[in-house]
């Protein structure tokens, strides 16, 4: 039997959009085999980057119930969420979550630092991300300064420091074009591939659905495996 | 880590623009203290420059938003995050409470001195939690 790494069961999110109580997930179900990409493909404000965030203790479900690692993250306070996120998961913001003002080094050095790491490990941790993405050389450019493909690869780089096991993208490719996507898609496959962790992308665009080995789709709070 | 998270937090805090605003703020203010030596000017002074604190801060919003969601994703802790946050404050406010301590003791008003610093450690102690819920 392959291991399930994440598991969500019948999670419910509102939000109180203007004082009403808006159902944004609506008894979602799903989960993550170790290594396995699975990509959540719906239309914009279906609940995608909710479900992420849940995933990444971010924000706490109204109902039901999320487990990630063995972690049962509803059971978790605050600072059992933020370990969770040292350790175990690892989320990618849409819009990258790196320092502009900071060098690609410095930003991949943030999470290292706070698990502990000493100034030797660090470098040598860095330098081996920086490589396994392609971006040596690059590691002294202010984040300001990058392609957004550059970006995209900085903050993955960032997000794998501590090797998680479950990753989390939200829409890895939307500020791209084709090309850039189709590698950054790739390394996403190979990082499956190369460490077994397993990964969760959210997008709206249907032709990232090719690099996943399940696919779920997602309309109005309402999650359903497609085939 | 603190010690290494502290100077990450200082680098950002000294190299944002509002920096220059609260030492061009902290220059303009002497100047007026040490020319008009009144208790209101002082009181106004001392109200301004925590508005000029603020305000050094909101030009620089980007980067903070940025820095908060980064520790925040990296899993530190809200008490972690928070010391960040006061290192950033301080950095700001010690040209202010520089200034303002030297002018205040050339004046010979060194309980003014003091209660001006007081009110710069409690205005870093306690604005780190709206900083915190604001720019995260
Ligand atoms: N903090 C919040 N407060 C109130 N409403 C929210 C909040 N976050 C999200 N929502 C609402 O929840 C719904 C789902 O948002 P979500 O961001 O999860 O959608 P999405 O599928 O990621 O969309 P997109 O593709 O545009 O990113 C939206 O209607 C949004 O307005
Ligand atoms: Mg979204």
């Amino acid at each position: 039997m392959r291991r399930i790494v994440a598991i969500v069961r019948n999670v419910w999110k509102y939000y109180s959009i203007s004082g009403r109580m808006i159902a944004v997930l609506k008894n979602v179900n799903l989960h993550v085999y170790r290594g396995e990409i699975v990509c959540i493909h719906g239309p914009s404000g279906a609940g995608k980057t909710t479900l992420l965030k849940i995933l990444a203790g971010l924000e706490r479900p109204d109902q039901g119930e999320v487990i990630v690692d063995g972690y049962n993250l509803t059971l978790l306070d605050d600072d059992g969420l933020a370990s969770l996120r040292t350790n175990v998961v690892s989320y990618i913001p849409q819009d990258y979550g790196l320092i502009d003002d900071l060098t690609v080094y410095e930003n991949i050095e943030i999470p290292l630092m706070i698990v502990g790491l000493g100034g030797e490990e660090r470098r040598s941790r860095i330098h081996g991300l920086l490589e396994y993405m392609g971006l040596l050389g690059r590691e002294n450019v202010k984040v300001k300064h990058l392609s957004g493909g550059e970006k995209q690869r900085v903050a993955i780089a960032r997000a794998l420091a501590v090797t998680p096991s479950l990753l989390l993208a939200d829409e890895p490719t939307a500020n791209l074009d084709w090309e850039n996507a189709k590698k950054v898609l790739e390394m996403i496959l190979r990082i499956s591939k190369d460490f077994e962790t397993s990964i969760v992308i959210v997008s709206h665009d249907p032709r990232v659905l090719e690099y996943a080995h399940r696919k779920y789709l997602m309309y109005d709070g309402v999650l359903k495996e497609a085939s | 880590m603190y010690r290494e998270l502290a100077l990450k937090s200082v680098k950002l805090s000294v190299s944002g623009r509002g920096m220059v605003y609260v030492c061009l703020y902290a220059l303009a203010s002497s100047m007026y203290i040490i020319f008009s030596p009144l208790s209101i000017v002082y009181i106004n002074m001392v109200v301004l420059s925590l508005l000029a604190i603020v305000t050094s801060i909101l030009s620089d919003k980007k980067t903070l938003h940025q820095y908060l969601s980064v520790l925040i994703l990296s899993g530190m802790r809200k008490r972690s995050i928070f010391f960040c946050i006061r290192t950033y404050i301080s950095v700001r406010i010690i040209p202010l409470a520089l200034v303002y301590t030297i002018c205040f003791s050339y004046l010979n008003l060194y309980l003014v001195a003091i209660v001006t610093d007081i009110i710069f450690v409690l205005f870093t102690l306690y604005s780190a939690y709206p900083i915190y819920k604001v720019f995260k």
